[in-house]
This record gives structure tokens, C-alpha cells and sequence, in this order.
């Protein structure tokens, strides 16, 4: 038996509650399971490669922003420029750095803008809340009911336009007009995280 | 024509939240088959009226800024008390002299107090405009001089109209005073107000005689007559849903609602069922009444949808004193498969197990207020609070781990305690930067209605109405000494010398806290203990000695160094109690574990929490 501690000063981030992925894997990674099965944390071993497609950077914003509603915490590198206003990211795990002059600039700018909890939702008995206190913008504050409030809750699922009814299309334009949602080719995302982990201090989003 | 009736609620209401006694006297009179009482929302027409006189120079955040901290300086009624006693002047020169003393920034104060008058005359009139025959104010905390200001101005206009007061200032002996000293207000209501109020309006219709409503203060002629509250305080079953509908509809239409996020106000359990055995020596909170009461599951959970469904809002403030501790099996885990993104605020007792505290942060709990007070013990016993500072240092901990917002307070000046009881204590506190600090540290007042107002043998026996009163009444002080809640005594415990370590390690946590960590992993059958506090070493600790393991899951519940190596030996781990002993004490010089008389307890969080700003 040891009388001392056992000092560890290499990084642990990316042992233990951490797993690691690799780019590929990293979109169909869904954030939920990872959380509940107890990881703190997903390193990505290689850049995630973003700007090349708006479809693709789309998928990634939906697995950010599922992330970013489980406070799963990430480790990420950005090779290019996701396809959106730099405002659709403030709200979403920024990467840890950047690759690249064109990435290291975006990364720079988001990790700036970043703040946990600017832009969420809420879901409620028959309505849904929106808060969107992004920077460089204005504050906004909505309150969705009826059968406006299921086409956001079909839009907050759906990852491609084929699996949305008419109806939900309908919200989804709306939703796009708002700027609550971006539309790709062949994607759809809903921008808000669902509200699931309040910060401390709880009044703090 | 039915009596037509105006309820008030003056600054400084919460401008967030509805009140929630204008919700349940509405209520009340709607269930007692009475007109529902149309309701003057003061507190939000104040904001709007300071945003318009001052081009929003002064604002929501301003009336906040004066509601949530200008009680124990009474700046809230200093505001409006020129008004009240006709006189510009009056109390200026007094403040001036206490913020002198105490340091009180008084600056928004007095700019609020030049549109005071403006003000008051529009209440009045605004009031008198909805065609009252009553008018009736709920006060509590600073609002006793806005509400008497207006009252006052409506008697002058309209002598006619019936003026009633009721609320938490009205308890007791307040009542009577306030009804005694500003004759211009008719009734008071002392105590509960979902019988008395529909009784009192039945009264002033000649269906019941006045001595029959309970806690009724009124006059008989000249003579004051002070009616016995009713032995029996409002069953669970009788307290309404309260109606917020005029609250909610008046906000949709306020330039405040943009700055607001609304919150809705329920209340499950009235009194204390810790106060009813042993009741916290410095806390008057639960007034003249604090037997214990709480509404039933399903009639909670019914509650709770039908406001959260009505007013579609998500975010919910319980005023109850203290959590009924049967919810945690009933109540929370109905919530918590209700599925809705609430923020649900609750007061609690601090000895919370950990599967409490997950059930808590299951059921949308984000703040909680566990009453922690102190983490030294000898203090905490003088309080009769019934937890260790042990106790306390473990909720802090696991509160941390589920991501809990922690409110507390530090409180020192206890008859009994010296500067002993908080040495050991004092200077371990730079170990605990990763856990919620106190707001503050601040030497305890004497509260009405707390055992130490009301047994001066427990150390309080020279008091007075306390001096932020002398900007705010102009009475004799044996009236003052019936009509205030707070009141002065000489300092006892600690000496403000003692104090000042204290205050001073409280405010270093309060700057370190955002950006400290301290959280345990597991790793291979291994302990890491990840250290990130401020003026630590950032390292990560490994505890991997298989004994060692055992050990520190033992004093993660909190041991004593025998009760330790029993649970080990029990355990068939064999300990060597020296080596064991010396890990502890290594750990302890660490920071890793906080010590009380004789007991152990491990610092590091299971999880950390999003702390906003820091962490990415």
C-alpha cells in the first residue's frame, strides 16, 4: 500500500469517460447514448473536413447541437468553413482549434461567440418556448402552440426533407423564414437545442 | 350593484412573477361565490412608469436592483416614504447619515425617489379609475410604505372607498400597529387571507358581523378591536388555485415584458414541519404559524400542469419554506416523467441523500435554497438547524455533481460561539472553490417571530426596531417596535475582527468558483481525481491501491478514521490503519478532503456542471 498519490500529469481528457471517434463516425454518433452510457466527453482523432457540402455540414451541426443538449463536452478539429452564417454556430461546441488559415479564422470567431445556452428551446404541454440570445442580434422570445408546436417538434427530429409531412414543410419555410431552421439539398436542421441541463447558475441562459 | 373590489400589489413585487396572494384572494372570492376582484399590478406599473419619466435610463433591471436588495437598508420604502408623511424631505438626511456609516450605495435610490410622487398620484387615480368600493393591499417585506402611500391619497380622494391591508406585514402585532398608527387604512387582516378576505367582504355587506371574521383589526368607533385569528389554520384543501389571468393578459400588453422572462408561482406546503419541532433560532420566515401543511400529490401535480398549461410558461418558483419530504417519492417523480423542460426553484433541508438530490435534478429542479447557513458545526448545532457542517459540505457537493444551483448565505454573530468554532473550518475553504460559495457572510438580525426574538434568554434580550427604520417611519419606537419585522441588538458570537477573515475567504471563493474544478473519474478499477481549482496544482491525482479505493468511496459518504478502517476491516480489505491514517492526512493537506471534528469527507464532484463562460 502506497502512503502518497499518485500523480498523473499527462492529459486524461481523452482517456477513460472519453471516447473517441473518428470524422466518419462522428455524425451518426448520436449524443444521447454516448451521455447515457456515462462519457464525459468525444475526441474526434482526425479534422472534421466541413464546406464542402451544405447537406454534410448540416448533418454536423445536428450532431453539435444534439452534443450541446446533452453538454456531452467535445474535442474537435475544423478543417474548412461549415457553409452557414457564422451566427447558426454561436450557439453550438465550438472546436478546439483549427486547421488551416480559413478554419483557424472560423474556429477563432465561434470559440468568441460561443456561450452555452444562447439559443434553445423548451418543451412544454402543448407549446414549445424559443429563446435565441445569440450575439449580433436581436433578442427573440416565441411561444409555439397547437399544431404549430408538433410540426417543431417533427422538424426537431427530422434530419432529412422526405420525412417531413406537408404540414411539417409548411412550419419548416416558417421555421427557415425565422431563422430557426436551415435548409440544405436534400437536409433540414432546427437550429435550437432542446433545453436539457441548465447551467450554474441556472439563470445564466 | 355587488361590492367592486380592487386588490394591489405595490412595489416591490417581484415585476417576473405574478403575486401570489392577489392570485389566491381572486381565487378565493371566485370560490367563495363573490365578483372576482379586478387586480392593480403596482409593482409593473412603477418600471413602466420610471422607463417613460426617464427614457428607460431607468428600468426593469433598476426595480430589481432596489427589490432584491435593498430590504435590510429599507430602500424600497424609502423611496416612496417622502410621500407617505408629506414631506420631500423626510428621511433624506437620516439615510444619508446611515449609508455613511454602512457604506450603502444610495445613488438609484434617491433618483427613483424625485418620481415618487408623480407616481402615487397616478396609482391612486388609476385605481380609483376601475370604480372601486374596496381597496384592498397585499404588503410584504418594502411594500408597507408604497401601499400606505397610496392608500393614504385614495382616502383623500375618495373617503367613501373602503381601504384593507393584509399580507405578511400584517402578522401578528404588525397588523395591529399598522391599523393603529395610519388610520386611513379601515381593516387589516392579520394572518391567513383565503377565508378571512371573502369574510371581511361579506362583512362590509352586513351578511356577517365584523367579530366574526378572523384576525379582523377594525374600529368601533373610536375603539380598535383586534378579532382572534382562526385556531385553525387554512387546510391544504381549502387554498385555491391562484388566478394569475389579469397578471399574464396586463404583462402581454408592458414594454417590461421584453425584459422579462415570466415565471409562474406555486405554492405546495405552507409552514415548517422542521420549524414544528425545532424551529432554526434565528429564522422568523414562517410568521405567527408554522405548523406544517401540504397539498396532496395529485392535487399538486394537477396544480402544477394547469398553470404551467394555462400560461404556458416554464418556469416555475415554489414559495414553500421547506419541501414536504414525502415529494421525493410522490411528487418530484411525477414531474420528472411529465417530460416538459421546466426550471423549478425549491427551499429545502440541507441533509439531502444523493439519490434525493438526483430526483431533484430528475424532476427540472435547476435551484435550490437548502438553507446551509454555516459549515461549522458547533454553529450550525446553536442554530438547532439539525445538520453538521459535514452534512452541509456533502450537499454542496453532490448539488455540484447534478448541476444544482445552490442559493445560501453564510451567517455568523450566534450567541455562543467564538472564533474557535471557525478556524479549522475558515481555513479549509480554499479547498471547496469548485462548490457553489455563499452570496455572502453577514452578521444575523433579529427577525420577528424567531426563537430569539421571541426568548431573550437566548442571547437577544436588549433589541430595538432596527435603524433603517428611522428613514422609513416617523413613530414613536414603541410603535415602531410593533409595526417592523427587523430589529438591532448588540453583536454577539464573533467580533466583526473574527468576521473579517470569514468575509474575506468567502469573497476569493466567490471570484475562484467559476473557474474551478475538482471532479473524480474512474478509470480501470482507478480513482483520478482531476484537480483544475484556482491556486491548486492542475494535475490529476490516481488513487489505485485497491484498498485505497475502497477507502476513498468510504469517505465519500463521509467517515470518521475508525469508522473508516471498521467499514474496511469489514469489508474484508485488511487496512493498515497507519498507512491508512497517512493517506487520509495526505489527502487532506491536498485539498481533497474537508475535515470536522474527527469526520471526513471527499471534495471531488462525480460530474461538473456547465458553468456559463468558462468552459467550452
Amino acid at each position: 500500500m502506497t502512503t502518497g498519490l499518485g500523480v498523473n500529469t499527462t492529459q486524461l481528457r481523452q482517456k477513460g469517460r472519453w471516447l473517441t471517434v473518428t470524422p466518419a463516425e462522428l455524425v451518426a454518433t448520436a449524443p444521447a447514448e454516448v451521455a447515457a452510457a456515462g462519457y464525459e466527453g468525444l475526441v474526434v482523432d482526425e479534422p472534421v473536413v466541413a464546406g464542402d457540402s451544405i447537406d454534410d455540414d448540416l448533418r454536423l451541426l445536428r450532431f453539435l447541437r444534439e452534443a450541446t443538449s446533452h453538454t456531452l463536452r467535445l474535442d474537435w478539429v475544423l478543417a474548412g468553413r461549415p457553409l452557414v452564417a457564422p451566427r447558426d454556430l454561436a450557439h453550438l461546441v465550438p472546436p478546439t482549434r483549427g486547421v488551416g488559415p480559413d478554419a483557424t479564422a472560423c474556429v477563432a470567431a465561434w470559440r468568441g461567440a460561443y456561450r452555452y445556452g444562447t439559443f434553445y428551446y423548451r418543451r412544454g404541454p402543448g407549446f414549445v418556448t424559443v429563446k435565441d440570445v445569440r450575439p449580433d442580434g436581436d433578442t427573440t422570445h416565441l411561444t409555439i402552440d397547437g399544431e404549430s408546436a408538433e410540426a417543431f417538434h417533427a422538424l426537431a427530429e427530422a434530419t432529412t426533407l422526405a420525412e417531413l409531412n406537408p404540414a411539417a414543410i409548411d412550419a419548416m419555410d416558417d421555421a427557415v423564414e425565422f431563422g430557426l431552421a436551415l435548409r440544405g439539398v436534400e437536409t433540414v436542421l432546427l437550429l435550437p437545442f432542446r433545453m436539457r441541463h441548465w447551467p450554474v447558475p441556472y439563470t445564466a441562459a | 350593484m355587488p361590492r367592486s373590489t380592487c386588490l394591489v400589489a405595490m412595489p416591490w413585487q417581484a415585476i417576473e412573477s405574478p403575486s401570489l396572494p392577489l392570485g389566491l384572494l381572486r381565487a378565493s372570492c371566485a370560490a367563495a361565490g363573490l365578483p372576482v376582484p379586478r387586480a392593480y399590478h403596482g409593482g409593473l406599473r412603477w418600471t413602466e412608469f420610471l422607463m417613460a419619466a426617464t427614457g428607460e435610463e431607468l428600468g426593469p433591471a433598476d426595480y430589481v436592483e432596489i427589490g432584491e436588495n435593498g430590504l435590510f437598508h429599507g430602500l424600497g420604502d424609502w423611496v416612496f416614504t417622502g410621500v407617505l408623511h408629506d414631506d420631500p424631505n423626510f428621511g433624506v438626511s437620516t439615510l444619508e447619515e446611515y449609508a455613511d456609516r454602512k457604506g450603502v450605495d444610495i445613488e438609484l435610490s434617491k433618483r427613483m425617489r424625485t418620481f415618487a410622487a408623480e407616481f402615487i398620484e397616478l396609482a391612486a387615480a388609476e385605481i380609483l379609475a376601475t370604480d372601486p368600493d374596496t381597496v384592498g393591499f397585499s404588503t410584504t417585506f418594502m411594500q408597507n410604505v408604497p401601499s400606505l402611500s397610496v392608500a393614504k391619497r385614495i382616502k383623500q380622494l375618495a373617503p367613501d372607498v373602503t381601504i384593507i391591508f393584509g399580507g405578511g406585514n400584517c402578522d401578528g402585532p404588525m397588523g395591529v400597529a399598522l391599523h393603529r398608527n395610519y388610520r386611513f387604512v379601515d381593516y387589516v387582516v392579520c394572518g391567513e387571507g383565503e377565508v378571512a378576505f371573502p369574510a371581511l367582504l361579506r362583512a362590509l355587506d352586513g351578511e356577517v358581523e365584523m367579530p366574526s371574521v378572523p384576525g379582523l383589526c377594525w374600529w368601533d368607533g373610536e375603539t380598535q378591536r383586534v378579532n382572534d385569528t382562526s385556531p385553525h389554520p387554512v387546510p391544504p384543501g381549502r387554498i385555491p388555485v391562484p388566478d394569475f389571468d389579469d397578471w399574464f393578459a396586463y404583462l402581454d400588453t408592458s414594454p417590461v415584458r421584453g425584459y422579462i422572462e415570466p415565471k409562474i408561482v406555486v405554492e405546495t406546503a405552507r409552514g415548517c414541519w422542521w420549524g414544528e419541532v425545532h424551529h432554526c433560532t434565528f429564522c422568523g420566515l414562517n410568521g405567527s404559524l408554522m405548523q406544517f401543511r401540504s397539498k396532496s400529490p395529485d392535487r399538486v401535480i394537477e396544480e402544477l400542469s394547469y398553470l404551467v398549461s394555462r400560461y404556458q410558461v416554464l418556469d416555475v418558483i415554489t414559495v414553500d419554506n421547506i419541501i414536504d419530504s414525502t415529494y421525493f417519492k410522490t411528487v418530484l417523480p411525477k414531474i420528472a416523467a411529465l417530460d416538459w423542460d421546466l426550471r423549478v426553484h425549491y427551499e429545502l433541508k440541507s441533509n439531502l441523500k444523493p439519490a434525493e438530490i438526483e430526483t431533484l435534478r430528475q424532476a427540472r429542479v435547476a435551484h435550490v435554497q437548502p438553507g446551509i447557513e454555516s459549515l461549522a458545526s458547533p454553529v450550525l448545532k446553536l442554530m438547532d438547524k439539525g445538520v453538521s457542517g459535514l452534512h452541509n459540505v456533502r450537499t454542496l457537493r453532490d448539488c455540484e455533481s447534478a448541476g444544482l444551483t445552490v442559493s445560501w448565505n453564510w451567517l455568523y454573530g450566534f450567541p455562543g460561539e467564538t472564533a474557535a468554532d471557525y478556524a479549522d473550518v475558515v481555513r479549509q475553504l480554499p479547498a471547496m472553490s469548485h462548490l457553489q460559495p455563499p452570496s455572502s457572510s453577514a452578521r444575523i438580525l433579529l427577525e420577528r417571530f424567531s426563537p430569539h426574538f421571541e426568548n431573550p434568554a437566548l442571547g437577544f434580550p436588549q433589541r430595538a426596531s432596527a435603524q433603517l427604520y428611522e428613514h422609513v417611519y416617523q413613530l414613536p419606537e414603541q410603535e415602531k417596535a410593533d409595526l417592523v419585522y427587523l430589529f438591532d441588538t448588540p453583536h454577539r458570537g464573533i467580533t466583526e475582527a473574527d468576521a473579517a477573515e470569514l468575509n474575506a475567504v468567502v469573497s476569493a471563493w466567490n471570484d475562484q468558483y467559476t473557474d474551478s474544478y475538482l471532479q473524480r473519474t474512474d478509470e480501470d478499477g482507478a480513482i483520478v481525481l482531476q484537480d483544475r481549482r484556482v491556486n491548486w496544482p492542475h494535475e490529476d491525482i490516481v488513487i489505485d491501491d485497491p484498498v485505497l479505493v475502497a477507502a476513498y468511496a468510504e469517505l465519500e459518504r463521509g467517515r470518521t478514521l475508525p469508522a473508516l478502517l471498521k467499514r474496511l476491516a469489514d469489508a474484508g480489505r485488511d487496512p493498515d490503519p497507519d498507512a491508512v491514517g497517512n493517506w487520509v492526512h495526505t489527502m487532506l493537506d491536498r485539498g481533497l478532503l474537508f475535515t470536522e471534528r474527527g469526520g471526513y469527507i471527499a471534495l471531488a464532484t462525480t460530474a461538473a456542471p456547465v458553468k456559463v463562460g468558462t468552459r467550452v
